[in-house]
C-alpha cells in the first residue's frame, strides 16, 4: 500500500482548499468596500476642513475681496474680519476669535470670481483643493441664494459628501453654507 | 464488526465544526461603521449655539425653548429631537415654597412676583408649604416668622440635597431659641449674640473687590442691579412739573424706600416723572436707562430707571451706596458662628461710626445657599415693607434658588449629544451661565 494516499488526506486537502478559497473570496469582497469607505471618510474630513476654512478663516490677505489681483490672493475665506478686531490698548488691536460670522462683501466677491471662466479652478487652488470637486452654496434664512459655485461639469454617478454649516452675517441674520464634495 | 472508519468520520465532523466556529469568530461578517452621523450632529449643535450667540438671540433662546424651535426648524433639515438646559443662574420661573399666610403670599407676589432683568421676565411664584412636608417642586424655601425648626432638620436637609436654598425672615424671642435649634446652628450657622445698642441705620458689608468667591458677592450684586418692578396704581391729574407729558391724567405709583414714599407718574414709554425729594411734585422726567437720585434727610440715594415696560409698569434698580433705615428690631441678637467677625454678614446695623454692629442678614453656604434675615416689620409683617426690603428679599431668594440644570424628559431619543457653552450677558447685571443644547436621533 506504499505510495497510496489515504482518504483522510484527500478530505483534509479538500477542506483546506475550500476554506482558503472562501477566505480569498471574502477578502476580494471586503477590500473594495473598505477602500471605498476609507476614501469617503477622507472626503468627509476634507469637506469639513474646507467648510471650516471658509467660515472661520478670513483668507490671506484678510481683505482679499477689495481689489486684489488674482495672483495676489493666497487663500480665501469668508470670515468677517472687519467686526472681530478688538482693542487691547490704545493702538493695540488684535483679532478676536469670533467664529461663524461671514462677510457679505466676501460672499459677493467669491460668487463673482467663481462665475468667470476658469474661476472655479482658481477657487480650488485658493482653497488648496487638488483631488476632488465641490459645489458650494450659501442661502440666507429667508431662502435667498447668496452664493453658488460649482464646476463646469458634474459627475452625477459619484457619491457626494455633504456638509452643512450654520453661519451668521454681520447684520444679525443667519444662513446655511452647504458644501458637497466628490 | 470493524469500527475503525467510524472514529475517523467522527473526528472529521468535529474538525469541520471546530473550523466553522473558529472562522465565524475570526472572520465575522464585514461591516464598516463610522460615526460621521454623530459627528455631524455635534458640529451642527456647535454651529447653532455660535450662530445664535453671534446674532444676539442665544440669551433669549436659552430661557425660552419655544423661541428656539422656529430657528432650529429653519436650519436643521434632519429629523432631530432638540432640548435645552441652563445652569449656573436663576431660572426664569422660580417657585418658592413659603410657610406664609395668604396675606403675606399676596404681598410677596404683588411686590416681587415678577422681575425683569437682562431683558427677560423672571417670575417668582410663592406656594404654601409646611416644614414637615416641604413642597418638592420648588427652587427655594422661605420661612417667615419664628418657628422652632429643630424637628424639621432632616426635611430641610433632604430638601437642600437637590440644590435648593432656604431664606428665613425671623426674629428669635430668646437666646435658647437660636442656640438649641440645630437648623439655626448647623444649617444657617447662627447663634445668639450678647446685646448691642439698637442700630441707627443698616448698611451692606461690601464684598472683597474682584473676589467672586466671596459669599456676599452674588446677593450684593443682585441687590444693586436687579430691577424691582413698580406699578402705577392710581389715575391722577398730571402733577406740577408735568413738563412735556401730553396727557392730563396719568398713572401714579409710590416707590418706597427708607419707609418714605416717592411719587412716580408714568406718562408714556419714554417719560416717567419722579418726585425726587418727596414734596409731592414731579421734579424731573426720565426715560429708560436714566439714573436719578431720591433724597431722604438731605442724603441722595442713587437709582436707575432700567425699563419702562408699559404706561403702568416700570423697573427700577438700586445703585450704591444705599443705607436702610434700621430694620433689625429683634429682641434677641444673632451672630454668625463660629466667628463673630465672620465675612458671612451681608447687612449689618450700625450705631454712629459703626463701632458696634448688629447683623441683619447672615449668609451661609456650608450645606447649600441659606440666608437669615432680620424680620424687618415692626408693625406686623409685611408692613412697613418698602421696595428696599423687597429688593433685598428678592436678591436673597434668587441667590438661594436652585441653579442646577432641570432634568429634561427624553422619552423618544435613541441617541443624543449635549453641547455646552458658557454665555454671559451684561445689560442690567453681569450674568454668566452654562447653556446646554441637546440634539438627538429619535429612532
Amino acid at each position: 500500500m506504499k505510495g497510496q494516499l489515504s482518504l483522510d488526506f484527500y478530505i483534509s486537502i479538500l477542506v483546506f482548499i475550500l476554506f482558503s478559497m472562501y477566505i480569498v473570496l471574502q477578502l476580494v469582497n471586503i477590500i473594495p468596500t473598505y477602500s471605498r469607505e476609507v476614501n469617503v471618510q477622507a472626503l468627509r474630513s476634507e469637506a469639513y476642513q474646507v467648510s471650516e476654512l471658509l467660515i472661520n478663516d478670513p483668507g490671506k490677505p484678510i481683505d482679499w475681496y477689495s481689489g486684489y489681483a488674482d495672483n495676489q490672493i493666497n487663500r480665501i475665506g469668508l470670515s468677517n474680519h472687519t467686526i472681530y478686531v478688538i482693542q487691547r490698548a490704545p493702538g493695540d488691536y488684535v483679532l478676536s476669535n469670533l467664529t461663524n460670522v461671514v462677510s457679505f462683501a466676501k460672499i459677493t466677491t467669491l460668487n463673482s470670481k467663481c462665475r468667470i471662466p476658469g474661476g472655479y479652478n482658481r477657487l480650488k487652488s485658493w482653497l488648496g483643493i487638488t483631488d476632488f470637486q465641490f459645489i458650494l452654496t450659501l442661502n440666507d434664512s429667508s431662502g435667498n441664494n447668496l452664493l453658488t459655485c460649482l464646476p463646469p461639469t458634474i459627475d452625477a454617478r459619484s457619491t457626494k459628501i455633504s456638509v452643512d454649516r450654520i453661519v451668521s452675517f454681520s447684520d444679525n441674520r443667519y444662513g446655511v453654507l452647504s458644501l458637497q464634495v466628490w | 464488526m470493524n469500527n475503525k472508519g467510524v472514529v475517523a468520520i467522527i473526528e472529521l465532523i468535529i474538525s469541520l465544526v471546530a473550523l466553522f466556529v473558529a472562522y465565524g469568530i475570526l472572520f465575522p461578517g464585514f461591516s464598516y461603521q463610522n460615526r460621521w452621523g454623530d459627528a455631524s450632529v455635534i458640529i451642527k449643535a456647535r454651529d447653532i449655539i455660535l450662530t445664535t450667540d453671534r446674532i444676539g438671540t442665544l440669551y433669549n433662546y436659552s430661557f425660552n425653548a419655544t423661541h428656539l424651535q422656529p430657528f432650529l426648524n429653519n436650519v436643521v433639515k434632519q429629523n432631530l429631537v432638540s432640548w435645552t438646559e441652563t445652569a449656573g443662574t436663576f431660572r426664569s420661573s422660580i417657585t418658592v415654597a413659603c410657610n406664609c399666610t395668604v396675606n403675606e403670599t399676596a404681598f410677596l407676589i404683588y411686590w416681587i412676583g415678577k422681575v425683569h432683568v437682562n431683558d427677560r421676565d423672571v417670575t417668582i411664584d410663592f406656594v404654601p408649604t409646611t416644614l414637615d412636608n416641604i413642597y418638592p417642586f420648588s427652587d427655594a424655601l422661605l420661612i417667615v416668622g419664628y418657628k422652632n425648626t429643630n424637628p424639621y432638620i432632616q426635611q430641610i436637609r433632604d430638601y437642600m440635597k437637590s440644590g435648593n436654598g432656604v431664606v428665613e425672615i425671623v426674629d428669635f424671642p430668646t437666646a435658647a431659641s437660636v442656640d438649641s435649634d440645630r437648623v439655626q446652628t448647623e444649617i444657617f450657622g447662627i447663634g445668639s449674640q450678647v446685646a448691642v445698642p439698637v442700630p441707627t441705620y443698616d448698611e451692606f458689608m461690601i464684598p472683597a473687590v474682584g473676589v467672586t468667591s466671596d459669599i456676599k458677592y452674588t446677593p450684593y450684586k443682585y441687590f444693586y442691579h436687579l430691577p424691582v418692578t413698580m406699578k402705577g396704581n392710581a389715575l391722577t391729574p398730571c402733577p406740577a412739573g408735568c413738563g412735556n407729558c401730553p396727557y392730563p391724567t396719568i398713572l401714579r405709583g409710590d416707590f418706597t424706600m427708607r419707609t418714605r414714599n416717592y411719587s412716580i407718574w408714568i406718562c408714556n414709554s419714554t417719560g416717567v416723572l419722579i418726585d425726587t425729594n418727596g414734596d409731592g411734585s414731579a421734579d424731573n422726567s426720565y426715560s429708560a436707562g436714566n439714573s436719578f437720585s431720591l433724597v431722604d434727610g438731605g442724603t441722595p440715594y442713587n437709582f436707575k430707571l432700567n425699563y419702562v415696560e408699559s404706561n403702568t409698569t416700570i423697573d427700577i434698580s438700586f445703585r450704591p451706596v444705599f443705607q436702610f433705615t434700621n430694620f433689625i428690631n429683634s429682641p434677641q441678637n444673632v451672630q454668625p458662628l463660629p466667628n463673630p467677625l465672620s465675612s458671612r454678614i451681608l447687612v449689618r446695623g450700625c450705631t454712629a461710626g459703626c463701632s458696634q454692629t448688629k447683623p441683619g442678614v447672615i449668609l451661609n453656604s456650608s450645606v447649600g445657599n441659606v440666608a437669615w434675615m432680620a424680620n424687618f416689620s415692626s408693625q406686623g409683617w409685611p408692613a412697613p415693607a418698602g421696595h428696599d426690603h423687597m429688593e433685598l428679599i428678592a436678591s436673597l431668594l434668587l441667590w438661594a434658588s436652585n441653579k442646577n440644570a432641570q432634568q429634561v424628559s427624553l422619552g423618544n431619543v435613541k441617541t443624543g449629544f449635549l453641547t455646552s457653552y458658557i454665555n454671559a450677558v451684561n445689560k442690567d447685571m453681569y450674568e454668566a451661565y452654562k447653556f446646554n443644547l441637546g440634539l438627538g436621533f429619535p429612532f
